[in-house]
């Protein structure tokens, strides 16, 4: 049973509302209008709010944004419900610090199970913000301050906007007999490989906006989905492949220009081309030489290599060994901090020079996640750049255009602008 | 034993909707008083149509709420598009071509519309009702389903529904093709 907090102008709907709470076992506190439920949540401390968003006076977007800036009520889970469905009122409301959105006439069976879900995932958060005392000397935006080893992973979690689609096995280690022996190149590739060690951490649309922003500096620019099956950059930028990797691997390592050439989809923005991932999976990865020699076949025509790595292979591997930069994407959840933990251990094992690796910190969620220095302290290294969480991916996926495209002055955009230059 | 339960959260009888100007996003709630909203707005006996719990926002910057008031009265021949929500809720009871809602869309439209590109799909037999409903209907706001409108100037502004209700007095270019099912 959830202590739910609703907050809308109609009473006749609050009447609606709460009749069907009960029903389901929950206790109802109502609310009419916006200053009300801002006095009901903070005297009632509810497990959860359902926000309507217009309400004469205090709009739903000042209420949830006044909640959001109490200690109190920073961490409670708000639902907005809304007759007012389009994208940029759902965007405006994440956007204010709403955690879930759902549009009016919505059924009864939809708000519950919504609203279960967002019960579920508060569970699963380390516990000592939901419940946590009003302090004078609390932030405005407190951050969890989980002990890493001990904290409970997030199950059944959504996927975040932004986050990659595909969740790969986690590695903690790499046995040494797997490490692929990988003949570096005499002369440096252009590649900057990107490392996301757990799905849903945003390392594929990192990597695709990372090659979009490189873009504006240099005249070509190639994307290589190192994936092992179904990888997302095709996907996500609404290209029909020409080619990927798979295609060359029964040529082992004899493949020239043009055979590599012919596998390179142009992306309609001049400058832009991808490699993908195979759809279905193939036999093996590339082999270590083989993925070198594709990397140093695409450095004749491309300036920079950006590299997704989303999945541990030799071929991938290689892609780490060779890289110029290794940019390591976690998201500042506490699962995504605890697959990283063997980070440094991890990369040593397999040949990667440290010197060259970043740490960059995705947040893919609207709300405050672990601070950087919990991280930085749990991955035993410096956190390079932090990526604000980006309300406009959403629109990025639907549309195929890369984010800092759509949006070129986001604070997304202008973070990863931060990051080229640091690269 | 679930679906007794799975009432509907909205106010009964009153349908929410976005009203689109050349300048302003109105979103209010029409009455229906026994007709749809498609109906209301065809309904020739009245050049207004009344909304109530009324939100304004300039078309600009449409998620702004800039304004409210309880109730408000629309000139319907400034409106060029009206946003619903729920495709059922387009549908007409008087119009000569009436179709039921769960009708497969048989053409698919683009118009663009008072600086808007909408896209979407008509629910209409044949090429003949197509040309006579967009060229001699004496209706002035038709339902195209499934609709999005989309700002030609800024394509972050974006609209879309079940339906939308077109003024045809404020199309400029209406091009109609078979739909791909």
């Amino acid at each position: 049973m959830a202590r739910v907090l609703v907050i809308d102008d109609d009473t006749g709907l609050l009447q609606m509302v709460k009749l069907m709470l009960e029903r389901e076992g929950h206790q109802s506190i109502l609310a009419e209008g916006g200053e009300a439920g801002i006095r009901a949540a903070l005297s009632q401390t509810p497990d959860v709010a359902i926000i309507d968003l217009m309400m004469p006076g205090i709009s739903g977007y000042d209420v949830t944004r006044q909640l959001r800036g109490n200690p109190q009520t920073a961490r409670m889970p708000i639902m907005i419900l809304t007759a007012r469905s389009q994208p940029m009122d759902k965007q405006m409301a994440l956007n204010a610090g709403a955690t879930a959105y759902m549009s009016k006439p919505v059924s009864s069976r939809d708000l519950i199970a919504r609203l279960a879900e967002m019960l579920e995932n508060q569970e699963h958060r380390p516990a000592q913000t939901t419940q946590a005392p009003p302090t004078a000397a609390a932030p405005v935006r407190p951050a969890t301050n989980p002990t890493v080893s001990n904290a409970p992973a997030p199950t059944n979690r959504r996927l975040p906007i932004g986050a990659d689609v595909t969740a790969d096995a986690v590695p903690t280690a790499i046995p040494q007999g797997a490490v692929p022996r990988v003949k570096l190149p005499e002369k440096q590739l252009p590649v900057i490989a990107v490392l996301a060690l757990r799905g849903g951490s945003g390392g594929t649309t990192l990597a695709i906006n990372l090659a979009f922003t490189i873009r504006r500096l240099i005249e070509r620019v190639c994307i290589v989905d190192m994936s092992m099956v179904g990888g997302q950059v095709g996907l996500y930028l609404h290209l029909n492949l020409r080619g990927t990797w798979a295609d060359l691997l029964p040529l082992g390592d004899r493949f020239d220009a043009r055979d590599v050439g012919s596998k390179i989809t142009p992306h309609p923005q001049q400058g832009i081309g991808v490699i993908g991932a195979p759809a279905s999976p193939p036999p093996q990865s590339l082999t270590a030489e083989a993925a070198v020699m594709m990397f140093t076949t695409l450095a004749a025509g491309f300036q920079s290599l950006v590299v997704d790595v989303s999945s541990l292979n030799v071929a991938s591997m290689a892609a780490l060994v060779v890289a110029r930069t290794v940019v390591v994407v976690l998201s500042d959840d506490v699962a995504a901090i605890h697959s990283n933990s063997n980070l440094v251990s991890m990369l040593t094992s397999m040949n990667v020079d440290m010197k060259n690796v970043r740490v960059v910190v995705n947040h893919t969620r609207p709300e405050p996640g672990t601070p950087i220095p919990v991280i930085a302290k749990a991955i035993g290294g410096a956190v390079s750049a932090e990526l604000p969480y980006d309300i406009n991916q959403l629109q990025a996926l639907r549309r195929g255009v890369p984010s800092v495209v759509m949006v070129p002055d986001s604070p997304y955009a202008l973070a990863l602008q931060g990051l080229t230059r640091l690269l | 034993m679930s679906d007794k339960i799975d009432k509907v959260i909205a106010r009964k009888g009153v349908v929410a909707a976005e009203f689109l100007s050349s300048s302003y996003r109105i979103s209010g709630e029409v009455v229906l008083k026994g007709q749809p909203v498609v109906d209301s707005m065809n309904d020739k006996m009245s050049n207004f149509i009344r909304a109530e719990n009324i939100y304004v926002s300039p078309i600009s910057d449409p998620a702004v709420l800039k304004a409210h008031y309880t109730f408000g009265q629309l000139r319907k021949e400034n409106i060029s598009m009206v946003v619903i929500n729920r495709e059922e809720d387009g549908a007409s009871r008087h119009s000569i071509y009436h179709t039921q809602p769960n009708q497969p869309i048989i053409f698919s439209l683009f118009a663009t519309v008072s600086g808007f590109e909408v896209r979407g799909g008509l629910k209409i037999n044949s090429l003949t009702d197509v040309d006579n409903l967009l060229m001699q209907s004496v209706d002035r706001f038709i339902t195209i389903y499934r609709a999005t409108a989309r700002a030609a100037e800024n394509q972050a502004i974006e609209f879309s529904g079940g339906a939308i209700l077109l003024n045809r007095e404020s199309v400029n270019i209406v091009c109609v093709d078979k739909a791909v099912q």
